[in-house]
């Protein structure tokens, strides 16, 4: 007998009708949660309220428009000093980050292109973009997603991503070598990222250890590509003979 | 807050709008997906479903057709379908890989088609037909996946009444409609 869901079947007009008088409640963190992951889908800004986050946020904004004005001043007051023929000096205003960050949205929306463009300048670079990269990270190549980190680890000197994500993703083969000696096995969702971004990035050792601690050679990523088809969109020359020795097919 | 005066609201301030339609109707939303999900999804994936619902409602919005339906009920019908999607492909794919939004799906547009209708037609029929307190705890039972206890809690009734009356009007649906009744 074949299984109905009745209320699949129900059309915006019928379904009015039925959920009208609902009126349940919400765990205001899960709420939180929709609102976070909704924006940041939509690249939208939200107008949060003041949290310790923003206040620290808006000292270092502010820290860091007295630097540009103290810049300036200094400046102006060379300038002033200096001879009549000399060369201006200009002073660079300061670029802002917008109220919707310009990064997250190209991020979110795979525009791999516009990431590149935008990294060039640091100032969008914020303590979420490598969030959002990872969260998306199967809507963008895997370069720009080690570029993204490598402007976050410039900027800030630290990711927060797992430390063998970050070293694969930043193509440490010898960091990853130790690190994957010093585990017993493998098999979580952040060492099949690894795997993957070693195929890209790394060299053939790390691969052969990751095989060897547990990750199954034809494991696929987001798109569906096995570590062969990453190293050969990376030029990953050495990469794609480890696989092609490892029985994979051309 | 009327539904005219959201979606001018959305119009007018994207941010605003969508923060409100969330607040209005995230507990709406994240009930009816969860209940669905419950099979195969995490938390992490009923919250990413419904804020997919709400991204498809803001970037449907010219489609709705406030004659043929509220807000609420249009976001219900949306978390239904996103969800058994949703569900699908977390079926299909257990390996934690993220699942991407499909950003052609348009569930906010007004089908119509006639066949559709008149199923839709049907089966909210049969759930009137079952009668208050039944057509209540069906809908809050398997729309919203809410526990007998719940239910009970709120409609003053025990436990037991409302095992029994919801396992008698899921009997009566299947009659009504034919075939097995699924969540």
């Amino acid at each position: 007998m074949a299984k109905i869901n009745p209320f699949a079947e129900l059309n915006a007009e019928d379904m009015s009708v039925l959920v009208e008088k609902y009126d349940g409640k919400i765990d205001p963190k899960q709420l939180e949660a929709i609102k976070e992951k909704t924006f940041c889908k939509a690249g939208l800004e939200r107008k949060k309220s003041f949290s310790s986050i923003k206040v620290i946020r808006i000292a270092i904004a502010a820290a860091a428009v007295f630097v540009v004005v103290l810049s300036a001043v200094i400046t102006l007051s060379v300038i002033r000093n200096k001879p009549k023929t000399a060369a201006p000096t200009t002073v660079v205003p300061s670029s802002s980050v917008s109220d919707t960050n310009p990064l997250i949205t190209a991020i979110s929306k795979g525009d791999d292109k516009l990431i590149g463009s935008l990294l060039e300048n640091s100032v969008f670079v914020n303590e979420d973009v490598l969030n959002y990269a990872m969260k998306y990270r199967n809507l963008l190549s895997y370069r720009s997603i080690s570029n993204i980190t490598k402007a976050v680890k410039e900027k800030f000197g630290m990711t927060g991503l797992d430390p063998l994500v970050e070293n694969a993703v930043l193509g440490n083969s010898a960091e990853v070598v130790r690190l994957l000696q010093s585990k017993e096995s493998l098999g979580s969702l952040n060492d099949k990222i690894a795997y993957f971004f070693s195929a890209a990035f790394c060299s053939g050792d790390t691969l052969r250890l990751f095989n060897e601690k547990g990750i199954e050679i034809g494991t696929t990523d987001t798109n569906g590509d096995t570590i062969y088809e990453i190293a050969k969109k990376y030029g990953n020359t050495e990469n794609q003979k480890y696989a092609l020795n490892m029985g994979m097919q051309n | 807050m009327t539904d005219e005066e959201l979606i001018e609201l959305i119009k007018e301030s994207p941010s605003k709008g969508l923060e409100k339609t969330i607040e209005l109707y995230s507990a709406l939303v994240f009930r009816i997906v969860s209940a669905t999900l419950v099979p195969a999804g995490t938390n992490e994936d009923a919250q990413e479903c419904a804020s997919d619902v709400f991204i498809l409602f803001y970037r449907n919005i010219e489609s709705l057709d406030l004659n043929k339906g509220t807000v609420k009920g249009y976001l219900a019908v949306a978390a239904k379908h996103h969800a058994i999607s949703v569900l699908r492909k977390l079926k299909a794919r257990s390996n934690g890989n993220i699942i991407s939004l499909d950003e052609n799906e348009n569930l906010f547009s007004v089908s119509e088609d006639i066949e559709k209708n008149e199923r839709s037609r049907i089966v909210k029929q049969a759930i009137e037909a079952l009668g208050e307190p039944d057509s209540t705890i069906v809908v809050r039972r398997y729309l919203f996946g809410e526990t007998a206890k719940e239910i009970a809690k709120d409609l003053k009734m025990t436990h037991e009444a409302v095992m029994k009356r919801s396992s008698r009007a899921k009997k009566k649906l299947k009659e009504l409609l034919g075939g097995v009744l699924c969540g």
